[in-house]
């Protein structure tokens, strides 16, 4: 069943040209869903549309079957069942703040009932981080621990689905593997929409794949059938472009 | 300078700064012509060497040991003689070419200042005519469409992939013997840094340059270059040849670079 739905979707900025044309696909749940696609593509556009920080010109985004509204107490609703995490781990949490106080904003903010220690220890156990995290603050840790603690302030609320801006890009590529498999972990119960360039956390975490070349899509399915067999030349072009692991000569396979 | 002294040769080279050492005992030689891949993640020093080699160390962090970069000690050196090095000896590409340019400055005028030190250096005259004209063909040369329409626009008129062809331009109007790239393709687009780095690897090899390549991408290094050097919190943990490095690595830590490495490539061979 789908949860995420976008409907011929378009999209411009004031006064500017159209950034989306037309954009169609649904987020099943249960199925990891890539959007894939370079700068200037509409990625992050189409993530505020996705979710519900500006309206499409043209066309729906529904959750749940229903158009997204931009009223305070639906929007409360859509967020707990709608989280996201971004790119760079060392901007997107408050400094000031220790790591408690920031996992117990989303529980206050969307006012969720509950006692917020638990939840907290819960998540923190989640994503791996040491309980006595909760007393120390941001820079006390490594910028694959700061991931871990977007990640946690993400699934406090118990989203049905975590969108992903570039979730890994600003780390080191021994981390992006443990990150990568943490998310892959928590999509056991969390559908994961994954905004990325990279093809190879795709194939590592993604069922399905949309492919965006500027504002449109050029290519979706079934991630192995896109990769395998890709229908667009776009597609052809971002795959044969990724430098591969194999000796010096055989990599433009 | 003896004829067998390698163009770089870097020997018990220690960086500290902060009370902290940031680079320990770093020795690695690259000849003239050679290419050399220097592997690291973040704080691992592969900037700072870079840095050290070009004479720019930040003030507040010392070098120690020894650095030779076509037969002059750079580590203590004067800035006027490090100002007569770089450009000659060396140049550097880095990550982010938008920072690197100036905001303010046309390209082409930012491209000819490099290019009127090279004539002045080498005694030549240049007129505006043939200014022009080189401008035109250094932009030619890495291989950007319609120069004269890029040497008339600001930085910010163009995208990323054409800043960092302007930046290799830059780095190599001098003709360096040494080009140093540090992470350059890191903030590009895919599709756009698999051109970059064919275009890197063509003028080097063109020109016979020698090149010092950092990234902490070991897909990306193995494409430019055959030999490397893996650094982790300031140390050499190995080096050798990049495709014995990749079968068999031996230092824990390159086999954790590896094994990351591995993953998301395996991934996307299993599936296409």
């Amino acid at each position: 069943m789908s949860i995420l739905e976008t409907s011929n979707v378009g999209f411009a900025y004031r006064r500017g040209p159209a950034v989306l044309h037309d954009v169609s696909f649904a987020v099943t749940e249960g199925r990891n869903l890539a959007i894939v696609g370079e700068s200037g593509a509409g990625k992050t556009t189409l993530l505020r549309l996705l979710l519900g920080l500006a309206s499409p010109t043209t066309g729906d985004v529904t959750f749940d079957g229903t158009a997204l509204l931009r009223e305070r107490a639906y929007l409360r609703s859509f967020r707990r069942n709608v989280q996201a995490v971004f790119q760079d781990p060392y901007s997107s949490l408050d400094p000031r703040q220790t790591v408690g106080r920031i996992l117990a904003e989303p529980l206050r903010s969307l006012k969720i009932p509950g006692a917020a220690g638990p939840a907290i220890a819960a998540a923190l156990k989640a994503v791996d981080l040491p309980a006595d995290a909760v007393s120390r603050y941001p820079h006390e840790f490594s910028g694959g621990q700061r991931q871990r603690i977007a990640i946690a302030r993400a699934i406090i609320p118990g989203p049905r689905v975590l969108l992903a801006d570039e979730p890994v890009s600003a780390l080191d590529v021994s981390t992006r593997v443990r990150i990568v498999d943490l998310l892959a972990s928590l999509s056991e119960s969390i559908t994961v929409v994954l905004v990325s360039h990279d093809l190879g956390v795709v194939a590592a975490l993604c069922q399905d794949t949309v492919v965006l070349e500027r504002g449109r899509v050029v290519e979706a399915g079934a991630t192995e059938s896109v990769l395998r067999s890709p229908a667009s030349p776009y597609t052809r072009r971002l795959l044969a472009s990724v430098p591969r692991l194999s000796a010096p000569g055989t990599e433009a396979r | 300078m003896t004829d067998n002294s390698p163009l770089l040769g870097v020997n018990g080279l220690t960086i500290r700064g902060g009370g902290r050492t940031l680079v320990d005992d770093l020795s690695l030689a690259i000849g003239r012509g050679e290419r050399l891949g220097l592997i690291g993640e973040s704080g691992s020093g592969k900037s700072l060497t870079a840095l050290a080699i070009a004479g720019l160390l930040p003030t507040g962090l010392r070098a120690e040991g020894s650095l030779k970069l076509d037969g002059m000690q750079v580590i203590g050196a004067r800035e006027r003689d490090l100002r007569s090095l770089r450009g000659r000896a060396s140049s550097t590409v880095f990550q982010e070419p938008l920072t690197a340019l100036d905001p303010l400055m046309k390209l082409g005028r930012q491209l000819a200042e490099p290019l009127r030190r090279r004539a002045q250096r080498d005694g030549e005259r240049m007129s505006r005519d043939t200014l022009l004209r080189v401008i035109h063909s250094s932009l030619t040369d890495v291989a950007l469409p319609d120069p004269d329409r890029i040497a008339n626009s600001y930085p910010h008129e163009v995208s990323g992939g054409q800043r960092q062809r302007v930046a290799l331009a830059m780095a190599l109007a001098t003709n360096p013997l040494l080009l140093i790239a540090d992470e350059p393709t890191t903030a590009l687009d895919v599709t756009v840094q698999g051109e970059i780095l064919d275009l890197l690897a063509r003028v080097v090899a063109e020109r016979q340059m020698a090149l010092l390549f950092i990234s902490h991408d070991l897909a990306v290094v193995s494409r430019v270059v055959d030999h490397v050097v893996v650094l982790k919190d300031g140390v050499a943990v190995e080096r050798g040849p990049i495709a014995e490095l990749l079968r068999s690595p031996e230092h824990e830590y390159t086999r954790s670079l590896v094994a990351g490495a591995r993953a998301f490539d395996d991934a996307l061979g299993r599936i296409s």
